[in-house]
């Protein structure tokens, strides 16, 4: 592959994050990914016009904007004839929408695509049991009275029982536990204590909160709902974050024995994540500056139980299409969706896995805390799920120029059981 | 099926099918249809033909142009009308013509893509059934009054048949065009289709008509009676009522300035009187009307209008606008954001504050709530259209703007800041305009590298509501920068004219002797009310101390300043202005200026007035002389204006003080009052005031010029 084939990041921006029921909760992931997606353009002096593409990634997928890349497209004026899709890899959303629109560029189908991810988990809605759609469509159905009177008699207050899309989305559809319940598999078996989880996510925070000055190059501010503040920062890094506060929490996906607590897991967040991607040598044409190159990416699928360690898994693989070794990368990005779970992922990576019945791992070797999550992490800052993985290959880029790095993983663990990594590298 | 094709010279071609004949309205050489008089002969001896033609059950009216049902009348005509009679009777000949549709025996089925307007909306009315495109070009009404004359083809008569009495008060009175969908739930249209079935719709509907023999035009109002709207539509003692209210609040906004606004509720009451069927009152009414000099003027003026439209053609092409930046944001900054997104222009506003942002983003979201609650444009569309405006706290995003539009604080030092940082930010072949209100462009322009690509785009306050935009054109600046500014006005929906830089350019100069003069005319001891209350008479919208207030003391101080400096001695400011300032009576906006203002009521203020000047009350000179000196000023200044070559025309300057400063649009305009005046008067006038009250009513030359050579502003008429 020649250098000017090379798909290069040359601009990004993201919303603050803020925890759902917050200050965004009446903004759809249509306004945030629109915000996002829209100042990224501005910002790179890149013409709405010239984007062929546009793809984003979301799982709450809102019924009132069915492909929701292509709402944010039309939105930011990109023309009616450019196509755009939407993508659903869980947590990897946002990556997956880069490295697909890293794969039209490679094969020729599109110079410059614009990707990210979006996601409004307060607004992900309550649902009524499937019965009710049956009974809804008897009682449409129903024509005459006696139709009509045989429809009410069938139905039952039940039938209103409404559960969360959100809790039920947050649960492995095959293996059956939620998200939180896999962070504990990993606890178990990686022998992760309490207090070392506590420990890192009081790290996360305090890197967060140190970084505050520094991420708010990437973030564009959002009005509130009501147009009479802005929002500025992410909202999740508390500047109060104490040890003892957290060691007082209780576990709260396996309450008996548990050691994973709503402290040391990230929250559920509302925010958006954009970036501009394209040829490196279109980014010539058009005088822009690349902030980074996409060297190479790689999926790894493990037990959907084990999700966690999804990082460990799809890291090598990344590596070996870059033809890199671990120790070339000189900064990472691992997203923190629990800390019982980033830290099994250290162990793992250091001693590799070999334990009867699981998906065994060679070594990759040991992750230096202080190239790792530099300016904090999900736990912190928080995870919509959609938005994530732009964010964390936004972040890395960011970060990689400010201390003139070359060469760069940003990495996620994704529900039901798959890894992402994505190599970067700089001149 | 038995097909016929015929066409007439005049524009009407029709055929047969399957017994319906299908009539096409088709004007050859002109863009829009009309009803001229040919071709209202033409259409009668049709009718004549359709009425005893055994093969025709029915008819079906559809129009051949593209967007355009029936514009109207032929202007030209009614320009034409030589007396009174001439005008009876060619509304007598339209009546006649419409009650042949009508008495035709025959359902007759108009379908109407496009607009239908006056005439043309009175003949429909006079069909037995309206269909109509759902469509957004597709809109009917009646707008005579504004023009000054009434509907006289039988639309007072039939209206009020079809929509109730209070509906077609409202539509007549205000000349306002209804869309498809606000005339389908008036009842007007019966119903809507796509445009493209819409002729096949309404073939079919005639058959049905003549199949079930049961057509007429008589429709009472549907409303029933118990409900306050129907007792007012359906019983006589309602209708009085009504008819009352309406002449009393004409007579309270209009002052009898607008004779054709009671004289078509008098239209109205006859027809509502006598079951509809008052034709030769509404006749004579109209006829009445047409010649009056309120008539000719409003007539005139919608003239302006067209030819400012031909403003810029012997300019350049202008270059496409897609993405604009604003710099400046706040209520202005947000009003021009607004209009910008309103149109689907891409807009980056930038402020150094982010306080601004939000004001300008409040605005921008409340204007287009309002809009959208008038247009019925969903919420869907209102969050498209203001996901087009991002802001910035720097000048990130200005390599894609086409144009910059700057409306920071109204400094020269600043404002030159600010566009030499832009010229860095910007493309080469992006324009730069600034919104200065009095500051000079040309000095401005002298900060740039390339002064070519700058202008001046003035809007007026507020800027969603005010049509008129000053291009203001500096030694420097390129024609093609010229066309672009124009050709994005035009854009915004708002009136171009174009002006060369000089102070005040030319609507704020001419204004200042309206707010100055009445100062001067306060200080020798006339009274505010009488003084506000005389202009308001002569049909200015706002007195001068009301406007005064509005703007604010500090701003008028400034600009009399300004045009003191630039103008000479004749521009000397009054005192009042800098006493208000000196008392901290800036205006509205502090609570008190020349009134009080108690949340929006405005109150006199006589115990502070006398404060205000140094000499006490005098007698109260009449109108009449209050307003010669006020608009004696005017004119002369406007006078040398065109002497100067501030304006281009006549027209133009007559245009931009009706959309600019709200002249009494019955009028015509200030230089065609001047003409009506005659010029020789207005000398004769502004000498004598020379003598008596001082220098600055000297008569500039070009009006002594005119009135030697017995020349007039607008030539003839």
């Amino acid at each position: 592959m020649n250098a000017g084939s090379e798909v290069v990041v040359v601009a990004g921006c993201r919303t603050p994050f803020v925890r759902s029921g917050g200050a965004f909760r009446h903004l759809s992931a249509v306004h945030l990914g629109q915000v996002a997606a829209a100042e990224t353009l501005q910002r790179s002096g890149c013409d709405p016009h010239w984007v062929d593409e546009v793809v984003f990634g979301n799982i709450g997928q809102p019924a009132e904007a069915t492909n929701i890349a292509r709402v944010i497209a039309l939105r930011v004026g990109i023309p009616a004839d450019r196509p755009a899709y939407t993508v659903q890899r869980n947590c990897a959303s946002g990556m997956q929408a880069i490295t697909s629109a890293a794969e039209k560029i490679l094969t020729g189908q599109a110079r410059i695509v614009l990707a990210g991810g979006t996601e409004s988990m307060s607004q992900i809605p309550v649902q009524y049991p499937l019965a009710f759609n049956e009974w809804m469509g008897e009682w449409m159905r129903a024509r005459s009275t006696p139709q009509r009177l045989r429809a009410l008699a069938r139905f039952r207050l039940r039938l209103l029982t409404p559960s969360s899309a959100l809790a039920v989305g947050l649960t492995d559809g095959y293996a059956g536990i939620n998200m939180g319940q896999t962070a504990e598999v990993l606890a178990r078996e990686f022998g992760i204590t309490r207090d070392e989880q506590d420990a890192f996510a009081f790290d996360s925070h305090r890197r967060a909160v140190a970084a505050r000055e520094r991420l708010r190059g990437e973030i564009v501010p959002v009005p509130a709902q009501d147009l009479a503040s802005w929002i500025t920062d992410d909202q999740g890094p508390r500047d109060d974050i104490a040890l003892e506060r957290l060691g007082r929490m209780k576990p709260y996906f396996d309450r008996r024995s548990g050691t994973v607590t709503i402290g040391n897991s990230c929250p559920v967040t509302d925010g958006a994540a954009a970036v501009l991607l394209m040829r490196r040598d279109t980014a010539n044409e058009l005088g822009l500056e690349p902030l980074g190159t996409l060297r190479a990416w790689a999926y790894a699928g493990l037990e959907p139980s084990r999700m966690g360690l999804g990082p460990a898994y799809a890291t090598p693989r990344a590596l070996h299409k870059a033809g890199r070794r671990w120790r070339d990368i000189q900064l990472v990005e691992l997203n923190e969706a629990f800390a019982a779970q980033v830290l099994a992922n250290l162990h793992a990576f250091e001693r590799g896995v070999s334990a009867p019945g699981v998906q065994p791992l060679d070594p990759i070797g040991p992750v230096d805390r202080g190239t790792l999550n530099v300016n904090g992490g999900a736990i912190a800052l928080g995870h919509p799920v959609g938005a994530s993985g732009a964010r964390l290959v936004l972040t890395l880029l960011q970060e990689m120029a400010r201390r003139d790095l070359e060469r760069g993983l940003a990495t996620l663990c994704i529900g039901g059981g798959q890894g992402a990594a994505l190599v970067f590298e700089r001149n | 099926m038995q097909l016929m094709t015929n066409q007439t010279s005049a524009g009407l071609r029709f055929a047969v099918e399957d017994e319906i004949a299908r009539v096409e309205i088709d004007l050859p050489g002109e863009k829009v249809n009309k009803l001229t008089t040919a071709w209202m002969t033409e259409f009668e001896a049709l009718l004549d033909r359709l009425a005893t033609a055994d093969g025709v059950r029915a008819v079906v009216l559809a129009s051949g142009k593209p967007d355009t049902y029936i514009a109207g009348a032929d202007l030209d005509e009614i320009e034409g009308l030589a007396s009174a009679e001439d005008a009876r009777e060619k509304a007598r000949f339209g009546q006649r013509v419409f009650a042949k549709i009508e008495n035709l025996g025959k359902p007759v089925v108009a379908a109407i893509h496009g607009a239908c307007l006056g005439g043309g909306g009175e003949l429909v009315l006079a069909c037995h059934s309206r269909i109509a495109s759902d469509d957004p070009a597709t809109r009917i009404g009646w707008p005579e009054v504004k023009l000054g004359i009434i509907p006289g083809f039988g639309g007072t008569q039939r209206l009020p048949r079809i929509v109730g009495l209070q509906a077609a008060l409202d539509l007549i009175l205000t000349g306002r065009m209804l869309d498809a969908r606000r005339a389908r739930d008036l009842r007007l249209f019966d119903s809507l289709v796509y445009r493209s079935l819409l002729v096949d719709e309404a073939m079919r509907e005639a058959r049905r008509l003549a199949d079930s023999g049961r057509f007429g035009v008589a429709r009472a109002s549907r409303r029933p009676l118990w409900t306050v709207p129907g007792f007012l539509d359906r019983t006589p003692i309602g209708r009085e009522i009504v008819l009352t209210a309406a002449r009393r609040r004409v007579q309270r906004e209009t002052r009898g300035q607008y004779p054709a606004a009671l004289t078509a509720i008098q239209s109205l009451a006859a027809g509502v009187r006598s079951g509809g069927k008052a034709y030769a009152r509404e006749a004579e009414l109209l006829s009445r009307m047409a010649l009056t000099p309120e008539s000719r003027n409003l007539v005139q003026l919608y003239r302006l209008t067209e030819i400012n439209k031909r403003v810029g053609r012997d300019l350049p092409a202008p270059a496409a606008v897609r993405r604009i930046a604003v710099v400046g944001a706040g209520v202005m900054g947000g009003g021009i954001a607004q209009l910008a997104a309103s149109q689907d222009l891409g807009v980056r506003l930038k402020d150094i504050q982010p306080e601004p942002l939000l004001l300008a983003l409040r605005t921008a979201r409340d204007l287009m709530h309002k809009a959208a609650r008038r247009r019925r444009l969903g919420p869907v569309e209102v969050d498209n259209k203001l996901a087009h405006i991002t802001t910035t706290l720097d000048y990130s995003g200005f390599s894609l703007a086409d144009l910059v539009i700057e409306a920071v604080v109204e400094r020269m030092d600043v404002k030159q800041r600010v566009l030499r940082d832009l010229e860095s930010a910007v493309r080469e072949d992006c324009i730069l305009a600034t919104n200065t209100s009095a500051l000079s462009v040309t000095e401005m322009a002298a900060a740039l590298g390339d002064p070519g690509r700058l202008a001046g785009m003035h809007f007026f306050n507020p800027v969603h509501r005010m049509p008129l935009v000053e291009v203001i054109v500096s030694s420097h600046t390129r024609p093609a920068t010229v066309a672009t500014v124009v050709a994005l006005a035009r854009k915004l929906g708002k009136t171009p004219i174009v002006v060369r830089d000089a102070p005040g350019f030319l609507v704020n100069r001419i204004l200042a002797p309206f707010m100055n003069e009445a100062s001067f005319l306060f200080e020798e001891g006339q009274d505010v009310e009488h003084l506000d209350d005389a202009m308001r008479r002569f049909g200015m919208p706002m007195g001068p101390f009301e406007l005064i207030d509005e703007v604010g003391a500090d701003v008028a101080c400034e600009a009399g300043r300004t045009l003191h400096a630039g103008l000479g001695e004749r521009m000397r400011p009054a005192a009042l202005a800098a006493r208000l300032v000196e008392a901290k009576r800036l205006g509205r906006k502090t609570g008190a200026g020349v009134y009080r203002y108690t949340g929006k009521r405005r109150q006199p203020d006589r115990a502070r007035w006398q404060t205000l000047r140094d000499r006490g009350a005098a007698s109260a000179l009449p109108a009449s002389v209050l307003q010669e000196r006020v608009f004696g000023l005017m004119i002369n200044e406007a006078a040398r204006c065109l002497d100067e070559g501030i304006v281009a025309t006549a027209a133009d300057l007559d245009l931009a003080l009706v959309f600019g400063i709200g002249f009494p649009p019955f009028r015509g305009g200030l230089l065609r009052y001047a003409d009506a005046q005659g010029i020789s008067t207005v000398v004769r006038g502004l000498e004598r005031l020379e003598r008596e009250v001082g220098p600055r009513f000297a008569p500039c030359s070009r009006l002594r010029r005119m009135a030697d050579a017995g020349e007039t502003f607008h030539g003839g008429r």
